[in-house]
């Protein structure tokens, strides 16, 4: 006999006894869990523990669930408009403005900004976020294998420290998460709850089967965003731009490249990226492109520029199976005036997106149009110029001022654009008609009765 | 737009997209293809490759289905077309790019060529004398089989890549393509071109007047030129935008056609572009 404190989780070093307790008939090894969902997020929960590893056989789905780039991979679902393979930006509402719910492989995007703000450089760091965390979806083991590797064109070397966490939920959620979590682990309090609930349950279960209340899933017609979280249920996630991804990506999932160094050495050390890591997705990020901090004055001139981004992308399309690249520049400070820099740049690309920060005056006005919806007030327009592979076949996808952007906490937004109405102007207009009424009041009141 | 007739492409008075005549062997011709960010000239690319293989553009007007049907009726009498080369040569987009294009309608490879001068370009080139790689290219695309009909897309990209001016990019490139092959088609994009800055006037940069001389001069040895653009209006659900047809520079006294200047609707979608009048 031994003795435990009724709090101590059970298993650890000793997992392997858990699926013998499970063998044992009429007892429940661990808390009863209403439904097989539960039972798959517990088993997640126990850190990707496999029970016929457990059993000391050898794992056959291991094998095909390795990191190879096909529609296993957690991060890769077809594209609804090509059916080619896609991956998500990170960000749901770009993955949708993209028209393949996400970046399809093998292409590239450049997020274009106007003015001095830096909303661009969050859509960064949520692209790189996914691809680590795509990388870490399938357990723990995902830092010595994984499927995905991120590379960034850039001197911030603490760029992987700076990546946002996922999104947890609010703080009711964190509480219940926690709740659950703690009941969920194998104690000697939670096996004897879970014991009496067993014993209860069956009764409880006749009566719902009868009524068909345990019957849900048939019930409901699911919708399509819930249909896409049951068939790839890590392809996005929601990341809080306070919070940061904890660990953060180590060498082994991210490599680090600095402009700095000659050209030749720039592509040759993303080529060896993808020699070294054959099977994984490598998203390539080139965080404030011919930023003059990070870039040498020699990018200042187009020859340069162009045959850096010709060689990115000669090394993107030759790996197009598994490379995706996003990529954000200030037009400001390469304005179509001053050459062709920007429209050469553009054309290297295959899908471009331009972000236009409101003036001070129109951010004035909508702050004063939604006083009381804070939540609703937009920071910009959204443009878009190029779409992955439907402009690249002819068609026609340049839409101007057609969305606008919000960034907050947990979410980057992207919504369709219009002019909110000012209440205090249609107010305004609705006190002149009522003032006139009631000059002619006299009359109304003659014949009211 | 089903109540809009459908128009066949013709570059030509003799109701042909590439007349025969132009395939004569002591003279040589170029076309000039202009784009737009928005349009891409992909669908164009196709329907000029599909006229030269199978001797009409069988993607343009009709359905993917009937288009294979009609390639394939075509392709199986072979004979007519097995004298022809054809070479593509791109700077934006690779080899696999133009098969899976030319793939839908189930034209072998073997029956084109295509020059990727994408991958590995600057790797391969960076940092050698711009002249030696022009002479090397002409080689390349002028190596036997000589190809009667080609494609460069995207050439004005070597301005920047192999850093050399306008003049040396036609003296030493385009011209002596010229010279030796029937027919070449210059795709070039536009956007920074037509589009300067009010204030530019007065200071253009140097990379820009390098660009417009460039495009001058393809202008200018060019029989026609193909201009594709987006509506001037935006957006269109049932548009994409507009092809015209005009005169280039050179002179078609010589040969029993005109260039039929027109301008063309086009809305592309998916697979198919259909071409219709205003």
């Amino acid at each position: 006999m031994s003795f435990r404190k009724r709090g101590e989780v059970l298993g650890g070093p000793g997992a392997n006894r858990v699926p013998t307790l499970g063998t044992a008939p009429g007892r429940l090894p661990y808390r009863r869990t209403p439904g097989a969902d539960e039972l798959g997020n517990m088993t997640d929960r126990m850190g990707g523990l496999s029970m016929r590893e457990a059993h000391g056989q050898t794992d056959s789905t291991a094998a095909t669930q390795a990191p190879q780039i096909d529609a296993s991979h957690p991060g890769v679902r077809p594209s609804p408009a090509t059916s080619q393979l896609t991956t998500s930006t990170g960000c749901q509402d770009l993955d949708k403005l993209l028209g393949h719910m996400g970046l399809p492989l093998g292409q590239t995007l450049l997020i274009q900004e106007q003015s001095a703000t830096d909303f661009s450089s969050v859509l960064t760091k949520l692209f790189a976020a996914q691809g680590a965390v795509h990388n870490r979806a399938d357990g723990s083991s995902a830092f010595s294998k994984g499927n995905t590797h991120l590379v960034a064109l850039t001197l911030n070397q603490s760029f992987a420290k700076e990546l946002p966490g996922v999104y947890q939920g609010s703080k009711k959620d964190v509480k219940r998460s926690k709740v659950s979590n703690t009941e969920s682990k194998i104690t000697v309090q939670n096996t004897l709850e879970s014991a009496t609930s067993s014993q209860i349950a069956p009764r409880d279960l006749k009566i719902a089967w009868r009524y068909g209340l345990n019957d849900k899933s048939k019930n409901v017609a699911p919708s399509n965003s819930d249909i896409d979280l049951e068939n790839y249920p890590n392809y996005a996630h929601q990341f809080d731009i306070t919070s940061r991804l904890v660990p953060a990506p180590t060498s082994a999932e991210l490599t680090l490249i600095s402009p700095t160094q000659p050209l030749p050495a720039v592509l040759t050390q993303l080529q060896s990226v993808f020699q070294k890591y054959p099977k994984k997705i490598i998203r390539i990020v080139l965080p404030n492109l011919l930023h003059p901090v990070m870039y040498p004055p020699s990018y200042s001139q187009l020859s340069e520029v162009i045959s850096l981004l010709h060689g990115i992308r000669s090394i993107v399309k030759q790996n197009a199976e598994r490379a995706v690249l996003m990529s954000t520049i200030s037009t400001d400070l390469y304005s179509q005036t001053g050459g062709q820099v920007i429209t050469t740049v553009e054309n290297l690309f295959d899908s471009v997106i331009d972000l236009e920060p409101f003036p001070q005056e129109m951010s004035q006005f909508l702050s004063r149009v939604y006083k009381s919806q804070p939540n609703k007030i937009q920071h910009g327009l959204v443009h878009v110029l190029k779409l992955p592979l439907l402009s690249d076949r002819g068609e026609m996808h340049v839409m101007r001022s057609e969305y606008a952007f919000k960034n907050g906490k947990k979410k980057f937004e992207i919504e369709p654009w219009g002019i909110p109405i000012d209440d205090t102007e249609v107010q305004d207009s609705k006190s002149t008609p009522e003032t006139l009424a009631e000059e002619h009041s006299h009359t109304r009141v003659s014949l009211d009765f | 737009m089903t109540s809009v007739q459908k128009q066949d492409l013709r570059l030509f008075d003799d109701h042909s997209v590439l007349s025969q005549s132009l395939f004569r062997p002591e003279n040589h011709h170029a076309l000039f293809v202009t784009h737009k960010l928005g349009t891409s000239p992909a669908w164009l690319i196709n329907a000029l490759l599909e006229t030269h293989i199978l001797g009409a553009p069988l993607t343009l007007n009709e359905s993917q289905a009937s288009a294979i049907n009609t390639a394939n009726r075509r392709l199986a009498n072979a004979v007519t077309r097995s004298t022809k080369n054809t070479a593509i040569a791109s700077w934006v987009h690779n080899s696999e790019f133009f098969h899976s294009a030319l793939g839908k309608l189930k034209i072998d490879p073997s029956r084109y060529k295509v020059h990727d001068y994408l991958s590995d370009f600057v790797l391969k080139y960076h940092g050698k004398t711009g002249q030696k790689i022009l002479k090397n290219l002409v080689q390349e695309l002028t190596a036997e089989p000589k190809p009667d009909f080609l494609i460069l897309e995207q050439p004005e990209l070597l301005l920047h890549l192999l850093n050399i001016s306008s003049d040396e990019l036609h003296l030493d490139f385009i011209n002596q393509l010229t010279k030796i092959i029937p027919l070449i088609v210059i795709v070039s994009y536009t956007e920074a071109y037509d589009n300067p800055g009010t204030d530019t006037s007065e200071r253009i940069s140097a990379n820009m007047i390098e660009q417009i001389r460039f495009s001058n001069g393809c202008v200018f040895k060019s029989i026609a030129v193909l201009g594709i653009r987006p509506l001037k209006t935006g957006r269109a659900k049932d548009v994409t935008g507009t092809l015209t047809i005009t005169r280039g520079g050179a002179s078609l006294s010589h040969l029993p056609i005109e260039v039929a200047e027109n301008e063309y609707l086009f809305q592309t979608q998916k697979d198919t572009t259909k071409l219709f009048y205003r």
